[in-house]
């Protein structure tokens, strides 16, 4: 038997560290479970962006504007180089009837303070010179960031270990069971572990976990896949996506051709700290499936050269697959389960989590300590689907 | 039509000092040059000249060049990038190479000082791409900042060759060796030590047979040869290189000379082909003079003293002032820096035009090593050179050059101070410090040092002897940053190494990659598995192992073999991670393109 830890935080990746790192901050003793080692799940298995522009206006906006200032301090704090860079963003809009879409999306966004605007052909082309003819205008941002996932993981691991943070690798959580004043975690080798609190942070594999303790969490993986080429020169001064990339994301219904609906494709292009372009990327929903798939492999390429034919002679030197944990409605949860006190939930981010990670964190610790978060989080709050099964309960 | 008083052709050392001495007359003089910059060879020249101060002894050649042009009167104009095509009995034209338009010039007075082209050799495949002459090697390098290959074969060990060499190694080439058909050096002596201490072999009398490549040099192959010049079949060596720098000499560019009329004779002393002057630089052609490699193969402080001349004389017959004092004063000079052996072949040759005066100059060396106890300088000059700022920038004047400037230097240790800027000043790098039983059992040695990075301070590195061997391991005590770029680098070595040790070298930090794309080596793998990165992948995601375009197909194995060592698990144990498509680096374009034939 373990002595009992303050917090327990239920996966590995860049969520679940960020909560552990916050938690320690503010001086309780933290234990990671993770089921595989550090990132072997969807942190692993992304792409880089801080993308403010891509988040719908309202609440998800002003967290990523929040958790962009985090990063900002964590580049010093962390004391490791993060490879955090602001190269601006700019989402290109190639079909007429999207245009209308983008603008008011984009004066939704200003209205909440984010430096955005609709630049015309000219201005696009100064920013994005290899562009094709075929994009009509585009969006842009300067303050669309960016970091290196597997850098703020490790640099997570290890400031957490400054403070104290345990991490266990390989410890699959098989058994979670309130106990009058503590929650019991074993695992599968038979180890357990005593907790105050518990935080699952465990991303597509959440509802699995929540299910131990009879939560029901609505998390979904959904596939998506990206390709990396060789590390080549800078192609354009910002990273760059479609706006099937915001329609597939925000209002998938739109949608026209089958196979841009059946992948979810949204262009999605951004160049790494070592010249490596990572371009994708499909929605799917196709269970834990993390394999790739050539449909998705050629439709990416397609659009890639389709949007700048420069990329025709460049190689692709691999292609991965990672699973987004997708919540039904769309919306992040974050928060204290209603029905069990000291359970706390931090997931749903889909494709977000890097960008919300050091804000997801920070509104954990904020719950764990009983301080009021610094944002209304009751729209993102797993209480919500509490109320849904009270009101369905009660219409019945 | 430009017209001038006085017209220069090739702002080098010659021409840039005649024009000097023709501003400070008020003479109107037009230099016109082909350059991108004035200053002719001087601007791709980054080691420190010999001579005394007055014509910048120690000083670095570009900087020379430098000075030169800040002395340039308002009287002078320049046309840069600027080529002489002609020179006619009515006019001179000149191509403008940015303007892309022939002018014509009318000058009163001449000065040809276009300097040599260089000598080429024959060989079997000379034609392929990598073989350079020296000039172009230094345009490239010193110039441009290009280095033109990793690892050359030098031909010819004369001042050039073994210049050029050094610079090679400073600026992080390999050389492989200096040919010298001859069966002695042909430069300096302190310019060949220079290199010899860096590990450089001089190959005498040997001489490059062909270069090796289809497309490119590859290598060359270099043969001995008999007492006649003769290759000896079956001595036939075989260096990999891809650069094959050609420094055999230098030929006067005589052809303007004769446009104009002026009477060419054949001296072989003088470099070969040269046009008639007098001691005044005038040629048979009243009103055209001569300076510089043109008037005869030389060095650059000689052309610079011809340079003035010509100046002055011009001078005194456009203006009728009597400039006799100045121009006695530069014959002087030049019977100063010509009394040396090495202008005994330039005086032979002058001799068929005007008679040559020598002056006396002492062959005895310094023999005494100086009181052991003492931090003191070893001069290592041997050969009597035109130089002596060793002299002339002690502060408690205890070297010597005696009488005439191609003297050997000499040394009184009891009034030397251990100061050390005799050390910086020497433009051989011929001067070192010594210091016997500095520490118990350690003995000091100061070294010239003209390369970076400067080791620092603590560092152990490996001390070398005259021929560039390792001899012992030394630790740098202290490093003396100049200003004139030669740094001291103080080190202790093992005690009665003082006269052994005359350079160093840093040692290479082992680094045996793992991962050749993404350059992880073995030692950064050792290390994150210390740090508790046990598992492929999470060593892939933390040090990008694998992540290059070969997608980790030879250092996967590696990687699971080190951490099977240091996790003393069975490979089998260790989850060897997941692969990715493509196998292959593959082109956007070729994707597209299947599958636009499927659709068909």
């Amino acid at each position: 038997m373990h002595t009992g830890y303050d917090c327990i935080v239920i996966g590995g990746g860049i969520i679940g560290l960020s909560c552990a790192y916050q938690v320690a901050k503010a001086r309780k003793k933290v234990l990671v479970l993770e089921r595989g080692d550090i990132g072997s799940g969807t942190s692993g298995a992304c792409d880089h962006m801080i993308l403010l522009q891509s988040k719908a206006p309202g609440l998800p906006l002003k967290l990523a504007m929040s958790s962009l200032e985090m990063y900002r301090e964590w580049q010093n704090e962390l004391d490791q180089d993060i490879e955090f860079a602001t190269r601006g963003g700019m989402i290109l809009i190639d079909k007429l009837e999207h245009l209308s879409i983008m603008e008011d999306f984009v004066s939704r966004q200003k209205s909440i303070g984010l430096n955005v605007e609709i630049v015309d052909k000219k201005e696009l082309k100064k920013r994005q010179p290899w562009i094709s003819d075929r994009v009509i205008a585009s969006t842009y941002s300067p303050d669309d960031s960016q970091v290196n996932p597997f850098r703020v993981l490790f640099a997570l691991v290890k400031a957490g270990a400054r403070l104290g943070v345990e991490v266990v690798r390989n410890a699959e959580v098989v058994e979670l069971k309130r106990k009058s004043e503590h929650w019991e975690v074993r695992i599968r080798s038979g180890e357990s572990f005593f907790s105050q609190t518990i935080v699952i942070a465990a991303g597509v594999w959440s509802s699995e976990i929540a299910q131990l303790v009879d939560v029901n969490l609505p998390i979904r993986p959904k596939r998506g896949q990206i390709i990396v080429t060789e590390s080549i020169d800078e192609i354009g001064e910002t990273d760059a996506w479609d706006a099937n990339y915001i329609i597939s994301k925000h209002i998938s219904h739109l949608e026209r051709d089958e196979l841009s609906k059946k992948l979810g494709l949204g262009f999605a292009m951004s160049r790494t700290h070592s010249g490596n372009y990572l371009i994708g990327s499909t929605r799917e929903y196709v269970g834990f499936n993390r394999n790739t798939t050539y449909e998705a492999f050629q439709a990416i390429t397609k659009r890639a050269v389709e949007l700048f034919p420069i990329f025709s002679k460049v190689r692709i030197i691999r292609s991965f697959a990672g699973l987004r944990p997708a919540c039904d409605d769309g919306k992040y949860i974050i928060g204290e389960d209603p029905s069990n006190p000291g359970f706390f939930i931090a997931t749903g981010h889909e494709g977000d989590g890097i960008a919300l990670a050091p804000i997801t964190g920070k509104l954990i610790s904020d719950l764990i300590c009983g301080k009021s978060p610094t944002f209304d989080i009751d729209e993102i709050s797993p209480a919500r689907f509490r109320r849904e099964r009270v009101s369905e309960t009660s219409k019945r | 039509m430009v017209k001038t008083d006085f017209l220069i052709i090739g702002g080098g050392p010659a021409g840039l000092c005649a024009a000097i001495e023709a501003s400070k007359r008020n003479v109107k003089t037009l230099i016109v040059d082909e350059g991108v910059e004035l200053g002719g060879q001087l601007v791709k020249q980054t080691h420190k000249f010999f001579g005394h101060e007055g014509f910048y002894a120690s000083v670095r050649g570009f900087e020379i060049a430098k000075r030169l042009i800040s002395e340039l009167g308002e009287n002078v104009t320049v046309m840069k990038q600027t080529t002489v095509t002609g020179i006619y009995e009515d006019v001179i034209t000149a191509y403008d190479r940015e303007k892309d338009l022939v002018i014509e010039i009318e000058p009163k007075y001449i000065l040809i000082s276009v300097g040599a082209s260089e000598r080429f050799i024959p060989f079997e495949n000379n034609y392929l791409p990598g073989v350079y002459g020296a000039g172009a090697v230094q345009t490239l390098m010193n110039q441009f900042k290009v280095l033109p290959g990793r690892r050359v074969l030098m031909i010819g060990s004369g001042n050039i060759g073994l210049i050029v060499s050094y610079q090679l190694l400073q600026a992080g080439a390999q050389v492989a060796a200096i040919v010298e058909i001859a069966d002695r050096v042909g430069g300096y002596q302190v310019h060949a030590d220079k290199v010899k201490r860096l590990g450089v072999p001089i190959l005498l009398r040997h001489t490059i047979k062909k270069a090796i490549g289809e497309e490119k040099v590859e290598g060359a192959v270099v043969v001995q040869v008999d007492e006649n010049f003769n290759m000896i079949p079956g001595t036939e060596k075989e260096f990999a290189v891809d650069v094959i720098c050609v420094a055999v000499g230098l030929v006067p560019s005589v052809e303007l000379a004769h446009m104009a009329g002026v009477k060419i004779e054949y001296i072989p002393e003088l470099g070969g082909y040269v046009p008639y002057r007098d001691s005044h630089m005038r040629t048979n052609i009243r009103n055209i003079f001569v300076a510089g490699d043109l008037a005869g193969i030389e060095e650059a402080t000689t052309a610079m003293i011809e340079g003035r001349i010509a100046g002055l004389a011009v001078s005194q017959e456009i203006t009728g002032q009597n400039l006799g004092f100045e121009l006695e004063k530069m014959q002087e000079e030049l019977i100063e820096f010509r009394s040396g052996p090495f202008s005994h072949k330039v005086r032979k040759g002058l001799e068929r035009f005007f008679p040559q005066y020598v002056r006396d100059y002492s062959k005895n060396s310094q023999r005494d090593l100086g009181p052991a106890t003492k931090l003191r300088p070893i001069i290592e000059c041997y050969e009597n050179i035109p130089c002596n700022p060793c002299q002339t920038s002690c502060p408690s004047g205890a070297i010597t050059v005696p009488g005439n400037i191609n003297s050997l230097p000499v040394i009184d240790y009891s009034k030397c101070t251990s100061c050390g800027i005799c050390v910086m000043k020497c433009p051989g790098l011929a001067i070192f410090m010594v210091q016997e039983n500095y520490q118990p059992g350690k003995d000091l040695v100061v070294i010239p040092y003209e390369f970076l990075p400067l080791p620092e301070k603590g560092e152990t590195v490996i001390a070398l002897d005259r021929d560039g061997e390792e001899v012992a391991q030394a630790e740098i005590l202290k490093v003396v940053k100049s200003a004139n770029k030669t740094h001291l680098v103080y080190m202790l070595v093992p005690a009665g190494l003082t006269q052994t040790v005359r350079g160093f070298r840093i040692p290479q930090k082992a680094h045996s990659l793992v991962c050749r794309c993404e350059e992880v080596s073995v030692e950064e793998i050792e290390k994150a598995i210390d740090e508790g990165y046990t598992d492929y992948e999470e060593l892939r995601r933390y040090l990008r192992i694998g992540m290059g375009p070969c997608g980790g197909r030879t250092c996967r194995v590696i990687t699971l073999g080190i951490l099977a060592r240091k996790t003393r698990k069975n490979i089998k144990e260790i989850g060897f991670g997941t692969f990715r498509p493509p196998s292959m680096p593959i082109k956007f374009d070729s994707i597209i393109k299947g599958e636009i034939k499927d659709e068909k």
